[in-house]
């Protein structure tokens, strides 16, 4: 099996490049164990993994044009070509820079409320959607479904991608939050969305059920009579 | 991340609280080589020693003028995992401007960078926890739970957690929280999720991250630790960052025990290696609880998705109904003489009480179990990795699948008094030695009890201490100049740094499990000391750019796993007795009289030499 991998360091090259390797394959290997056999056993590729479990999200990347999670991707004996996740900009190699992304989510992800949780609410969640959100909780904000949106690829400044959406929908659910999630939801692109589905495709949480969550969110916008003028 | 956010200078000069500023002295090439060649002795450790003593073999290569950027803080955290969190959100209710350093990308560093699905658990009966036994500092228990402002030893932690973004998403059909664990002396939630934690932390204005950025050491002058230096991992920039007082909280390191394709034996993060707390070491300050780790099981196959928590089956002491013998027979059952109660809150006893099974012929031609699930109710988070398996075609209802013992959690760390101060002024040390103990590492609650607690008494040491009159950036220097060494190192033949780290794996791989035979941890002290003398010298780094270079970083990381993984098999060597977490079966019973004690290693003339420390017990609570 052949591996072409994407290759770019910033400070010494001129511009990016392809190298590539004949990787032995063996039975049920996974992406990160073919990435590794080249950097061991060939020549030093600049990637990045740390749970090696499907968790921290670091080992995010694309695999023939696909979002993938490298330590969980089964790869298959027939030539592949690896390259940095899309949609973020390349440190070095495989690496990117993933941090304003996460900086983002971090702030959709804050719970508002006027006041702390006190201790004779801690028995009080909505139980019937608690089973949901404890799904939702699973994601490792990887930035895999956002790399496979085709809407995001195309208007970034309309749709703010299903990463951001999710954590609008996490809180939405959360029955300790009380901010207006139905009209963050729409205001941040929720009826651009063309209910593809490929966020559910590429994401590595299989648990997770993103288009069931953006239905659940349109439904609950249109409650409120908050869908927009151009979804009409 | 956020380098313009305002931090308080100390002296005032510096409003931005990040000031620059090149050094341009040439580099101390005889301190480097101090510094970079470390240790190699074996103490006194009789029968095992190689009597290796430190080596000059590496030739030190200017690598030109040492050049930093100082980054000023009223109180400096390294790591961002449950510990360092904890104390973050002490310091940032006392009103101090933080600056928090993780390895990681935020919120993906480490143990607490996985968004796993934790389960947090609570002590009930305070002064009665069975982890109280594991010889650890009591008083360190006592001060931080009688002085504790978010209740982390009891049952309102819960509202703690959720104030800081939880749900506890496990709930019984009324909405009320379902305990998953409910005893008299513990009570445990499923369903917490750390990156809460991570989002709630960033809602206050006091805090400045500086991720991506490995501490390599930290700055003491004159007794007194002034603040930590190390990469800026994107560009490769040196940093310095000064604080009057510092707090380490950088996870358990166990990515020296063993080596598959892409993993330790362990579901921990490649991040922890132990950097810090063996900087600490190198400057003659004691390191305890070496020998001691925390195990569960972990399936190896297939290899790629082996020991990854959310890509394997983990047969701990949860599911213990999923472990079977070589023969496919339960193995963890009553007829085999184990407490199924005891189990679930002393992970001490599970340890033990199945090594001596294993040994006893039950374990795979491997040394491991086999893992059945076949009709068998399992826990949410490891129901959901049956996909995973699915997706490489293994049907693990149908196929019992081979697993083994992996350390998820180590020792390891500095010594530190009642107050969590090492034995430098100005660092304290979250996870510091005598915190856990035989128990070998933390968990999730000790951390949160903990970190908040070593915030405390930073925050007075502050109060206390005196100005600091004068700094000197000497030590920066020579620290520059030790890593930038390591990256331009040319020899002959020289090694790949993932070559070097293979070995020390390998080496530990045989004997820092549960079962701790005699001969193979004499086996690996040899071995380390000769990875030490003949391979550390040797080590390259194939390409020297500074961008995200992750072979420099891992060849600096070696001299940390090395450290650590020659004080963990020399400290189980030294104590001929069996406690904790592990079985010794030349000793195998627990010699109180001779052994209820920490270890403390420390190196001197670079040698590693023992000492015992008794810890302090108390019983007023
Ligand atoms: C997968 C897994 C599951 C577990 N499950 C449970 C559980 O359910 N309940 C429980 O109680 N315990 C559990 N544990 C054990 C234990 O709780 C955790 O290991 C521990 O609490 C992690 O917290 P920490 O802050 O000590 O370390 P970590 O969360 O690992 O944080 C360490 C931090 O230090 C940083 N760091 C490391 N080196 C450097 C450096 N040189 N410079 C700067 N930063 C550095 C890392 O990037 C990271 O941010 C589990 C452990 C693992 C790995
Ligand atoms: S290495 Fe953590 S998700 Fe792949």
């Amino acid at each position: 099996m052949k591996l072409k991998i994407f290759k770019y360091d910033p400070a010494m090259d001129a511009e990016s490049r392809y190298i590539e390797h004949e990787v032995p394959f063996k039975d049920k290997m996974t992406l990160l164990e073919a990435i590794v056999w080249v950097h061991e056993n060939k020549e030093m590729i600049a990637f990045d993994y740390s749970c090696h479990g499907r968790m921290c999200g670091r080992c995010a990347m694309m695999l023939d044009g696909t979002p993938v999670l490298a330590c969980c991707a089964p790869i298959t004996n027939k030539d592949h070509t690896v390259e940095p996740l899309k949609g973020h900009t390349v440190i070095r190699d495989l690496i990117v820079d993933k941090s304003a992304f996460g900086d983002r989510l971090s702030k959709q992800y804050q719970r508002i409320r006027t006041e702390p949780i006190k201790p004779g609410e801690i028995n009080k969640f909505d139980a019937a959607v608690a089973p949901t959100i404890y799904d939702m909780a699973n994601c490792t904000r990887c930035g895999v479904c956002d790399a496979g949106c085709p809407v995001l690829a195309e208007k970034p400044s309309q749709y703010a991608g299903p990463a951001t959406m999710l954590a609008i929908a996490y809180r939405f659910l959360d029955s300790y939050d009380q901010a207006d999630r139905e009209l963050e939801a729409v205001s941040k692109g929720l009826y651009h969305c063309i209910m593809c589905g490929n966020c559910d495709k590429v994401c590595q949480r299989f648990e997770i059920k993103h288009v069931e969550a953006w239905k659940m969110l349109r439904a609950a916008a249109e409650k409120r009579n908050l869908k927009p003028s151009y979804a009409k | 991340m956020d380098e313009d956010k305002k931090n308080i200078s100390e002296s005032g000069e510096e409003k931005s609280g990040v000031s620059r500023r090149g050094f341009l002295k040439g580099v101390a090439a005889s301190a480097v080589g101090a510094a970079a060649i470390g240790i190699g002795g074996m103490g006194f450790l009789g029968g095992c020693s190689s009597g290796s003593s430190a080596t000059s073999g590496s030739k030190v290569v200017a690598s030109g003028d040492a050049k930093y950027e100082i980054i000023n803080t009223d109180l400096l955290i390294i790591g961002a995992g449950f510990g360092a969190l904890s104390a973050a959100f002490q310091a940032v209710d006392k009103g101090l401007q933080i600056a928090i350093v993780d390895k990681g990308p935020f919120r993906h560093g480490g143990g607490a960078g996985f968004n796993w699905d934790v389960i947090s658990t609570w002590e009930t009966q305070l002064g009665k926890e069975s982890r109280l036994k594991n010889i650890v500092n009591q008083k360190i228990y006592y001060n931080a739970t009688t002085t504790d402002p978010y209740n982390t030893a009891n049952s309102d932690m819960a509202v703690t957690l959720l104030n800081r973004g939880e749900c506890f998403p496990d709930r019984n059909s009324d909405g009320s929280i379902h305990w998953y664990i409910n005893y008299p002396m513990v009570k445990g939630v499923e369903g917490s999720f750390p990156r809460n934690y991570h989002d709630a932390l960033l809602k206050s204005p006091n805090v400045t991250v500086y991720d991506r950025t490995m501490i390599t050491d930290i700055l003491i002058n004159d007794g007194q630790c002034v603040g930590a230096m190390g990469i800026y991992l994107p560009t490769g920039d040196f940093r310095v960052y000064r604080a009057p007082a510092t707090i380490l909280s950088t996870g358990g390191s166990c990515w020296f025990y063993g080596w598959n394709t892409v993993q330790a034996n362990s579901i921990n993060s490649t991040d922890n290696t132990g950097d810090v707390d063996m900087a600490a070491f190198r400057h003659g300050l004691g390191i305890g609880d070496s020998e001691y780790a925390s195990y569960d099981f972990a399936t190896t196959y297939p290899t790629g998705l082996g020991f990854g928590w959310s890509t394997m089956l983990n047969p701990d002491a949860n599911e213990y109904f999923t472990i079977c013998d070589k023969d496919g027979n339960r193995l963890v059952t009553k007829e085999n003489g184990i407490d199924l109660q005891r189990i679930t809150y002393d992970r001490v006893y599970f340890n033990q009480e199945v090594a001596k099974l294993l040994l006893a012929g039950k374990a795979t031609a491997d040394g491991g179990i086999l893992v059945d699930v076949n009709g068998v109710k399992l826990r949410p988070p490891i129901k959901r990795n049956i996909p995973v398996f699915e997706r490489f075609g293994v049907d693990v209802t149908k196929e019992k699948i081979p697993a083994r013992e992996e350390m998820y959690e180590h020792g390891g760390t500095p010594v530190i008094d009642e107050k969590m101060m090492a034995e430098v002024k100005g660092l304290f040390c979250v996870r510091g030695a005598g915190v856990f103990g035989a128990g070998g590492g933390s968990c999730v609650s000790v951390n949160n009890r903990m970190g908040s607690y070593a915030a405390r008494c930073a925050i007075e040491y502050i109060e206390n201490m005196d100005k600091i009159s004068k700094i000197d950036f000497t030590p920066a220097e020579t620290e520059y100049a030790r890593i930038h060494e390591i990256r331009t190192r040319n020899v002959n033949g020289g090694l790949r740094p993932h070559v070097v780290r293979h070995k020390i794996q390998q080496a530990c791989g045989t004997c820092m499990g549960i079962i701790r035979q005699k001969d193979k941890l004499e086996a690996a002290a040899k071995e380390l000391a000769r990875i030490r003398q003949e391979d550390m010298p040797k080590m390259i780094v194939s390409n020297q750019s500074k961008t995200y270079n992750t072979e420099w970083k891992e060849a600096i990381e070696n001299y940390n796993l090395l450290d650590l993984a020659e004080l963990a098999v020399q400290a189980t060597l030294m104590r001929e007795e069996s406690r904790g977490t592990y079985l010794r079966p030349d000793f195998p019973q627990k010699d109180d009289a001779n052994w209820k004690c920490m270890l403390v290693g420390r190196l001197k003339d670079g040698k590693i030499f023992f000492e015992k420390k008794a810890m302090p017990e108390v019983t007023q609570w």
